[in-house]
């Protein structure tokens, strides 16, 4: 479960982008958050994932405050989350496998799990013959199969997505959030900041609305 | 264990492949490195052939001591010989003073006769002029300090006329050596702090080059150790690569100046040479070099971690 109690963010440069927001975001739940740009969606993301730290109030996940994470734990943190980028964040110089494989490396797996968990979410967004391929000859839309191939290859609690649908075709967008909703039912949390609305009405889903830095809507499961 | 290995092999292939992309770049740095570390090496080198030089002239200090004759002396006629067996006797004793040698006044004379060329001249003297001499050789390890107050104390004995030796050719020597030493250690220090910049600045660019791969890596949840392992190994490698490239410079110095600096020095009559290094101590700059490229780039690595991680809390 994730929850914010009374969180603001105020960057250096004066933006406020999240004003005093609460919000509760149960454990196994698909959530959207949309908002126009600039609204803190990002931002909100980004506080869950501790790439940011809030400038006041609290941000539980899994019942800890995870301000108060210091040196390893952070890092230790971090790996529970799978976050996929809307650019990506693929390395150019690493084939799709070892890109896809990065978490697992990060947490110290061996070599050869490291290799048959990576090959195993590949086939999972279905591209498991491009395994030994590199970003670069992949298309934006397969490059962010892979990108979500490497959230949840070490299976995380929570997967972020920013984003995720930004830069894709109405089909290849629909494949994506099909993946999403498939590892949802796998009890994993997803939490999705988008403005694409054409999947944010579904059912199964919560929806949270960001205006300026504040939450106006909270249709969380 | 095994997976800890792979690892670092993984890190080892990773810094190696960061010099294959840019080896026109790679090169020029590992040549500056090399550059660096050679000057103060070649001045270690020179200085420790000058201390091998004085080592060596050490061995054969020897103080000459002048006996007073008993005219000089003031005091009645006694049995020269017999004084000169006690005097030695007496300075066998002494600390540091390895043996005696008498040279009788007349074979000093006839030694002086023959060498000079002086000998219808010196014929005419109406007796021999020289005084008796005793030859104090010293341990080999003696330093000027110990060599100075040994010949104070033989100054002082009654029976002593006048001491010589060497000492100021001895001293200016050992000055020069010390001279040398100095400036090899200040400039070996400003080249090692050289070292570390150039190893620092150019560990600095290329984490820079890989910010987003540095930053993806934290966000997944990297330790600092893991991010910076690649660099590490990128930093010792070009450190020994850099110590490997003084090995060079200097065989090449050595090739062109060693046998022309040995010429001159036999020409005045000096047995200087110029000492190339030893494997051992060959071993040892590698070894230092390595870790000074290690260390700067840990800290270079560190330094834009904790930069990183200030700017995500924004702080």
């Amino acid at each position: 479960m994730i929850v914010f109690s009374e969180v603001r963010k105020k960057y250096s440069n004066g933006l406020v982008a999240l004003n005093n927001v609460s919000l509760s975001i149960p454990a196994g739940s698909i959530t959207f958050v949309t908002g126009r740009s600039g609204a803190g969606k990002s931002t909100l993301l980004k506080l869950i994932a501790l790439s940011e730290i809030a400038t006041s109030g609290q941000i539980y996940v899994n019942n800890q405050d995870i301000a108060k994470l210091r040196g390893r734990r952070i890092s230790q943190y971090r790996r529970s989350i799978g976050f996929v980028y809307q650019e990506h964040k693929l390395l150019s110089d690493q084939t799709i496998e070892r890109n896809i494989a990065l978490p697992l490396v990060v947490a110290g797996m061996p070599e050869h799990k490291c290799q048959k968990r990576a090959r195993a979410a590949l086939e999972i967004v279905g591209l498991g013959h491009l395994a030994t391929s590199y970003p670069e000859m992949l298309s934006v839309g397969e490059q962010q199969r892979v990108g979500i191939a490497r959230a949840m290859v070490a299976r995380p609690d929570v997967i972020l997505a920013d984003e995720p649908t930004g830069n894709l075709d109405p089909d290849l967008a629909d494949e994506v959030m099909r993946l999403f909703f498939m590892l949802q039912e796998l009890e994993t949390t997803v939490v999705i900041a988008t403005h694409d609305l054409r999947h944010v009405n579904k059912p199964a889903a919560g929806r949270l609305v960001l205006e300026h830095g504040e939450l106006i809507k909270d249709a969380s499961l | 264990m095994k997976n800890r290995i792979h690892r670092h092999k993984a890190a080892v292939g990773d810094a190696l492949s960061r010099f294959a992309r840019v080896p026109f770049s790679s090169s020029l740095t590992i040549l500056i490195l090399g550059l660096a570390i050679s000057m103060p090496l070649l001045l270690y080198m020179l200085t420790e052939s000058m201390n091998r030089v004085a080592a060596k002239y050490q061995y054969g200090d020897s103080i000459v001591l002048f006996i007073a004759s008993p005219q000089d002396s003031g005091g009645q006629h006694q049995d020269m010989e017999q004084e000169i067996r006690d005097l030695m006797f007496e300075l066998l004793i002494f600390p540091r003073i390895e043996d005696v040698r008498h040279i009788p006044k007349e074979q000093a004379f006839a030694e002086f006769k023959r060498e000079s060329g002086l000998s219808g001249l010196l014929d005419e003297l109406p007796n021999n002029p020289l005084p008796e001499i005793i030859v104090v050789s010293t341990v080999s390890d003696i330093s000027s300090q110990e060599m100075q107050a040994l010949t104070e104390r033989l100054e002082r004995m009654p029976s002593a006329a006048s001491v010589a030796y060497d000492r100021i050719w001895h001293e200016r020597f050992e000055a020069v050596a010390f001279l040398f030493q100095n400036i090899s250690l200040v400039i070996g220090s400003i080249m090692g702090l050289g070292v570390l910049l150039i190893a620092g600045n150019t560990v600095r660019t290329v984490v820079l080059s890989r910010s987003e791969e540095v930053q993806l890596l934290d966000q997944l949840g990297a330790t600092s150790l893991f991010i910076a392992r690649p660099f590490l190994y990128y930093g010792l490698i070009m450190g020994i690569a850099g110590a490997l490239t003084a090995f060079v410079l200097i065989v090449i110095c050595l090739s062109a100046f060693g046998e022309p600096v040995n010429r001159l020095a036999g020409l005045y009559g000096s047995d200087f040479r110029i000492q190339p290094f030893s494997l051992a101590l060959w071993g040892k700059v590698m070894a230092v070099s390595g870790f000074m490229g290690w260390a700067a780039a840990g800290l270079t690595v560190a330094a834009y971690i904790r930069q990183l991680r200030v700017s995500v809390s924004g702080k």
